[in-house]
């Protein structure tokens, strides 16, 4: 059983009391069944087998880091720089921007449910993280921070906890790089807690490409006081088995929540989005959009929850969630999921899946683009809307570039608009 | 240069044209007018190829060669342009890039060697004058954001750089304004040229005040019903369709 292996691997270790809770709530809950709602598209069993499995061996520190550092600061002209290995901060191979200090904690702020299995994984970070840190922003911290997470080695667990305190009216873009490390097989749970002060602005970038045979968690909570911004991207393109939670609370007048998402399957790739935004304060602001293209065999889950409190009158929500199935036997499993407890709000949803445009394609056709690169391009500028706002250049190009490698012999970069 | 025998084709299952004969020759301009439904739109779509309309039987020559055996882009590369009723927009495709790849793929065609983004630059902004657009459209995604006018110039602007030797043009005179039209119209009239052909359908007679044609079709019921220099779209100004059905049915 590969719970009780886990509890068994993990006990020896000890901790501080959040590592007990965890650990008793994994042992009496469990991993969420497919009966979870929260889980009924996505299986989590291949997450608890591969944590059991890598906890309870020893597994080889093989990743050549310097190498795929090395690789990695030739594709960019990005600067500030923390790399995580294996989970844990790198603190000689990173280049942090002034003003910020990553600095390790004991404790991280709790998430989720003590009794709730859905959020197995979250205790399972808690209890065996390789490194909780705490990342502050005390003014307009410039420039971007990317933060490279690489697994150790070949069949590895990698568990990062990071917290941001984003101080009033201070600014920091991060992006996290969720890479392969040059390995097959890896998991990696990433979870990121937020506290962004008033008038405060958080730019949060994932770019995932974990190993094609990498398991995949990722979580993302934060609070937004007023008038604060908060933004986030998230772009999965590989791992096998993918699933990030994201969580943001507007909990104060004027709070504002931008929610982006792209994710390019193939093969039998799965890819689950669970997100959700409350509107807990008056007048808060959320616009979400996600986009996906899923080829050959490979599946998607979207669920996106708005859930406006009692009170938080004058709530202004969008989302939208736009599928392109390139294969009949790719599959999306679509839901929005709204709960309005106040009066006097605009909350629009909207979920399509479907096939390219057939007049855009036959438009690019007549004007000499052959059926196959008018394909790619319309492919490509289909996701391409969701990241051309992205203010940081260098973000916006590796995102971009992140795309046009998902799309088979694309060469049409200079297509963009 | 177009030669279109018995062409019978249909939509969804319908037929829409059924037997239809057109000849058209380097330096003419055609009109083909006719009331809605009579299968103009039909004709322009399945001379460029689009692929929710079947031809079931008949023949379309185009310089000599089987126009219906060729895929879309390689009519364009050929020498065919067709001007969209409704152009499309395309967010996130460059407009410039469009008409670059566009053009270097009927360059090529025409072993013409690959302009560079400076060459091209130079044409786009020329053309771009001669059609008063504005130049901030290039660096826009393909017709995103255009009114209904800006989209039809859009579409003669790309047939200036492209420079096709069959214009097919769609109801291009729909929905625009009297001073689009004839900024149109003389887009249209700069490239009239001994080695190009046109083949505009229209509802109205209004676009042949400016575009003045050599030949007027009357298309109903999928085929020609009557040809005629361009005083007959005078006469259909004047008189309507009903006459000519009538006559024909006779």
């Amino acid at each position: 059983m590969s719970v009780e292996q886990i509890i068994d691997a993990l006990k020896p270790v000890g901790g501080g009391i959040d590592v007990s809770k965890a650990l008793a709530a994994l042992s009496s809950h469990g991993f969420p069944a497919r009966k979870s709602e929260r889980w009924k598209y996505t299986r989590s069993e291949p997450f608890a087998t591969f944590a059991a499995a890598s906890l309870s061996s020893d597994s080889a520190h093989s990743t050549d880091t310097d190498a795929i550092l090395r690789d990695w600061k030739s594709e960019t002209d990005a600067s500030a720089i923390a790399v995580f290995v294996g989970g844990v901060f790198d603190d000689q191979r990173s280049n942090l921007p002034d003003g910020i200090a990553i600095q390790a904690i004991d404790v991280a702020p709790s998430i989720g449910s003590e009794s709730d299995a859905a959020d197995a994984l979250v205790w399972l970070n808690t209890a065996a993280a390789n490194g909780r840190y705490q990342i502050s922003a005390e003014n307009i911290v410039e420039p971007t921070l990317h933060c490279l997470h690489l697994p150790a080695g070949e069949y590895s667990l990698a568990q990062t906890r990071i917290h941001l305190t984003i101080a009033p009216e201070a600014r920091l873009s991060v992006v996290d790089h969720v890479l392969d490390g040059g390995v097959s097989a890896s998991m990696q749970t990433l979870i990121t807690t937020a506290d962004i002060g008033r008038e405060a602005q958080l730019d949060h970038v994932r770019l995932q490409h974990a190993a094609a045979a990498g398991l995949v968690y990722t979580r993302f909570d934060a609070d937004i006081a007023s008038a604060a911004i908060c933004r986030t991207l998230t772009l999965d393109s590989g791992g096998s088995l993918v699933r990030n939670d994201l969580n943001l609370r507007l909990n104060a007048d004027c709070a504002e929540a931008h929610l982006n998402g792209i994710y390019l399957a193939n093969d039998r790739q799965h890819i689950d989005n669970h997100t959700q935004v409350d509107h807990v304060s008056p007048n808060t602001i959320s616009r979400e959009n996600y986009r996906g293209i899923l080829r050959d065999r490979s599946r998607s889950v979207f669920n996106g929850k708005v859930l406006v409190h009692e009170g938080a009158d004058g709530t202004d929500s969008a989302q939208s969630n736009a599928t392109l199935l390139l294969s009949d036997h790719a599959e999306i499993d679509t839901k929005p999921e709204l709960e309005i407890y106040a009066d006097d709000v605009k909350c629009a949803h909207g979920a399509t899946v479907g096939q390219l445009d057939q007049t855009s394609l036959f438009y690019l056709q007549s004007r000499g683009i052959d059926r196959a690169m008018a394909t790619q391009l319309l492919t490509y500028a289909f996701c391409r809307e969701i990241i051309s706002d992205i203010s940081d250049d260098e973000v916006r190009r590796l995102a971009d570039s992140a795309i046009a490698a998902e799309i088979p012999n694309f060469t049409g970069l200079e297509a963009i608009a | 240069m177009l030669d279109i025998e018995s062409l019978h084709a249909s939509v969804g299952g319908t037929e829409i044209l059924k037997g239809l004969n057109l000849a058209v020759n380097a330096g003419e301009v055609h009109a083909i007018m006719g009331p809605n439904g009579s299968g103009k739109s039909t004709l322009a779509n399945v001379l460029a190829g689009r692929d929710d309309y079947s031809v079931t039987s008949g023949s379309v020559a185009f310089h000599g060669k089987d126009l219906l055996d060729l895929e879309p882009e390689e009519r364009a590369r050929a020498g065919l342009f067709l001007a969209f009723q409704y152009p499309v927009e395309i967010p996130g495709v460059n407009n410039t890039y469009l008409l670059r790849a566009a053009l270097n793929a009927v360059r090529e065609a025409r072993g013409e060697p690959e302009l560079s983004a400076v060459e091209f630059m130079k044409i786009a902004r020329e053309k771009m004058k001669s059609m008063q657009m504005d130049p901030g459209f290039l660096n826009r995604g393909v017709n995103e954001g255009f009114s209904g006018g800006e989209k039809k110039r859009n579409e003669v602007f790309q047939m200036s750089v492209l420079e096709p030797s069959l214009c097919v043009l769609d109801e291009t005179d729909s929905g625009l304004d009297i001073d689009a039209l004839k900024i149109v119209a003389e887009g249209v009239n700069a490239l009239r040229d001994p080695s190009r052909a046109f083949v505009m359908v229209t509802h109205y007679q209004r676009l042949l005040d400016y575009i003045e044609p050599d030949f007027v079709h009357v298309l109903a019921g999928g085929r020609i019903i009557r040809s005629g220099d361009k005083s007959l779209a005078l006469e259909l100004e004047a008189r309507g369709y009903d006459w000519v059905l009538e006559e024909a049915a006779a």
